[in-house]
């Protein structure tokens, strides 16, 4: 199988080879194979290919046995046999080779008739030069008609007979002059001939004849021309002869007698018209203001993400509607409803200008997310020193006033601003709290100074009075020898002899 | 498909310029297939004979041999009783140069030289290797019963 397909393989490129080598030649065999052509005379035996019995096409010569053939018929023959068909010694494609350039130009050189003779070509030749003589010369081939919407094919004698009879030939037009296809004539095609401004024309109402050119001009005052009453607009079907609508017409139409009152009532329908148009454009302008209106709110919304609590259910207000106009409507109404049914609106976050006076209800609306006002909101900061009874006496004197001093300027937190971002006001409140924990700070660490200071001035005044007690002692002591009576008729009591530097008397040494 | 050029050609030196002892006439229907005459060589068994062939040109023609057959009886060691007829052209000796004519010929001159070394009827060639008399006689009687007019 294989060696069967190389071989094909290999024949296809030679047999390529030697038709481009003879150029021409193979254009000829394409059409008109040159094994079919008649020879004028006999031609001589030797130049016969013995495959095909006709004069060698292409004339190939086997290198091994020097016997030569056609080149299609040798190779297709070795295809089915690979050996020589005349001595049958052994035989490749690879063998095979062009003839002798002498057999080639003999058998080029043979007289052939011309492949038309049936047709009538009664021309002979040299075989090589069929191929100019069809391309050319050749009366009885078919070629194709010259214009180009043509399609039949004439042969080579017949194209100027042809020429005159074509119906797409161009021709000129004897009324304008202008070459146009024959087809497009009067006979054929009617078309230019009912175009053609230079040829005559009737007039279907009056017969009167006049070049094409003017019809337009006699239309426009031909006295039998057809034409509609000049209310026609308004409504009257009249249609008749130009001449009746001045006299006849004008006298009977209903529309003549009120074409004052058509007048007024065409100039107040203008005007309307005109007004409704403006309008028509107002309004889509403010349907886009409103579309424009309702995507920033989208925004805005989308921007506030769980600020913005939509449709709290179950509150005092029966209706929460999501629409932007019926919130303004309830925002009214809770207005005058007071600050228990704000809740419902508290949707609406951000107040606009128009809504100053709204403002209040919704502040009240929004305070579970909001810090309240100093003043309430750092009650218990303020008592928060003299919930500590031991301090009440001491501490409080010297650190509540420097306390409440310092702590109040560290108080920003003012009430939401509403008029700002939403980012400014978290940020504000990041920065208070910030500045709450430093103050909470700054207290703890004060608290524990005065603790310090104050434990230090007991230790100290503890001193003292052991040193007292000591020397007390020392006294009893002393009087230990002494009558135990004027002692007992003098208690000692310690308490009363302390009790002053604790009333109020800081920094009372002993 | 056109009958090839080369088959026209023949077909036409064929009737024109027939082979002595050989006719050869292509049917109206088929172009490709002859009806052909030989007559016996003289000098063999089957001289006087006038034997009828049938030969029919395949598609691959001339790269494939012409298909031929015997219609009239014969007795002969290389053609059975069919009609088929062991000749090498006629098979793996087949040449394009080779034609209708040069067939016919070889078929002639195979009437002429039988071959028994190389059958087809094997019975005929056993008879004609062990007694060629008597199967020349046979061959004889049988060219008079089947192919004398």
């Amino acid at each position: 199988m294989d060696q069967v397909a190389h071989r094909g393989f290999r024949s296809a490129s030679l047999s390529n080879k030697a038709k481009q080598s003879v150029g021409p030649e193979f254009i000829i065999t394409q059409n008109h194979p040159v094994q079919a052509m008649d020879y004028v005379e006999q031609p001589n035996s030797n130049l016969v290919c013995c495959i095909c019995h006709a004069p060698f096409t292409n004339p190939t010569t086997a290198r091994t046995c020097m016997h030569t053939f056609c080149c299609d018929c040798i190779t297709v023959a070795v295809q089915h046999s690979p050996q020589c068909p005349i001595d049958r010694s052994s035989l490749s494609l690879d063998d095979l080779s062009p003839a002798n350039p002498i057999v080639k130009h003999l058998v080029d050189e043979l007289v052939v008739e011309c492949p038309n003779r049936v047709s009538g070509c009664t021309q002979t030749f040299q075989r090589q030069l069929l191929s100019i003589h069809i391309k050319d010369a050749c009366q009885y081939v078919e070629i194709p008609c010259s214009e180009e919407q043509c399609d039949k094919m004439i042969l080579r004698k017949d194209v100027g007979k042809h020429k005159d009879a074509c119906v797409y030939r161009s021709t000129q037009c004897d009324g304008c002059g202008v070459t146009i296809k024959y087809s497009d004539l009067s006979n054929v095609g009617q078309t230019h001939n009912s175009e053609c401004s230079s040829k005559s024309a009737t007039c279907s109402f009056c017969s009167e004849e006049f070049p094409r050119s003017q019809s337009q001009t006699h239309a426009a005052t031909c006295l039998d021309y057809e034409i509609p009453c000049t209310h026609a607009n308004n409504g009257c079907p009249w249609i008749g002869p130009r001449r009746q609508l001045s006299d006849e017409h004008a006298r009977s139409c209903p529309y003549e007698a009120i074409k004052g009152f058509f007048s007024i009532n065409s100039a107040q329908i203008t005007a309307l018209s005109t007004e409704n148009a403006a309008l028509k454009q107002k309004n889509q302008a403010l349907d886009s203001v409103v579309q424009t209106m309702q995507r920033e709110i989208q925004t805005i919304r989308h921007v506030l993400g769980p600020w913005c609590r939509s449709d709290i259910q179950g509150q005092t207000s029966p209706v929460a509607a999501p629409s932007i106009i019926n919130a303004f409507d309830q925002l009214a109404l809770s207005a005058t409803a007071g600050p228990s049914s704000s809740r419902s609106i508290s949707h609406i976050i951000l107040p606009s200008a128009d809504q100053g006076e709204l403002v209040f209800p919704e502040v009240n609306a929004l305070a579970p997310y909001f810090p309240i006002p100093p003043e309430n909101t750092y009650p218990e900061s303020h008592h928060y020193p003299r919930s500590r009874p031991s301090f009440s006496g001491m501490a409080d004197p010297h650190s509540h006033p420097q306390i409440s001093q310092r702590a109040l300027p560290l108080t920003p937190v003012a009430p939401l601003n509403l008029s700002t971002s939403l980012e400014g006001s978290l940020s504000g409140l990041r920065d208070s709290v910030a500045a709450v924990s430093t103050s909470v700070d700054s207290l703890a660490r004060r608290n524990d100074i005065a603790l310090t200071n104050e434990s230090m001035r007991v230790n100290e005044e503890l001193g003292s009075l052991r040193y007292a007690v000591h020397g007390i002692r020392l006294q009893v002591t002393g009087r230990a020898g002494e009558p135990l009576s004027p002692l007992l008729g003098q208690p000692i009591f310690h308490p009363p002899m302390m009790a002053p530097p604790f009333p109020g008397t800081p920094g009372t040494k002993l | 498909m056109a009958l090839p050029k080369r088959i026209m050609k023949e077909t036409e030196r064929l009737v024109a310029d027939p082979a002595p002892g050989i006719t050869a006439a292509p049917h109206g229907d088929n172009l490709r297939y002859f009806d052909v005459t030989i007559q016996g060589p003289d000098g063999s068994p089957f001289q006087q004979g006038v034997f009828r062939l049938e030969l029919f040109l395949p598609e691959e023609y001339p790269m494939s041999p012409p298909k031929v057959r015997f219609l009239t009886k014969i007795y002969h060691p290389n053609i059975d009783k069919l009609g088929r007829i062991c000749l090498d052209i006629l098979k793996d000796k087949w040449s394009p140069a080779l034609q209708i004519r040069t067939v016919l010929l070889s078929i002639q001159a195979l009437l002429s030289a039988p071959n028994p070394d190389d059958p087809l009827a094997t019975d005929v060639a056993k008879h004609y290797k062990e007694d060629e008399k008597d199967a020349q006689r046979v061959s004889r009687e049988w060219t008079e019963k089947y192919a004398s007019n």
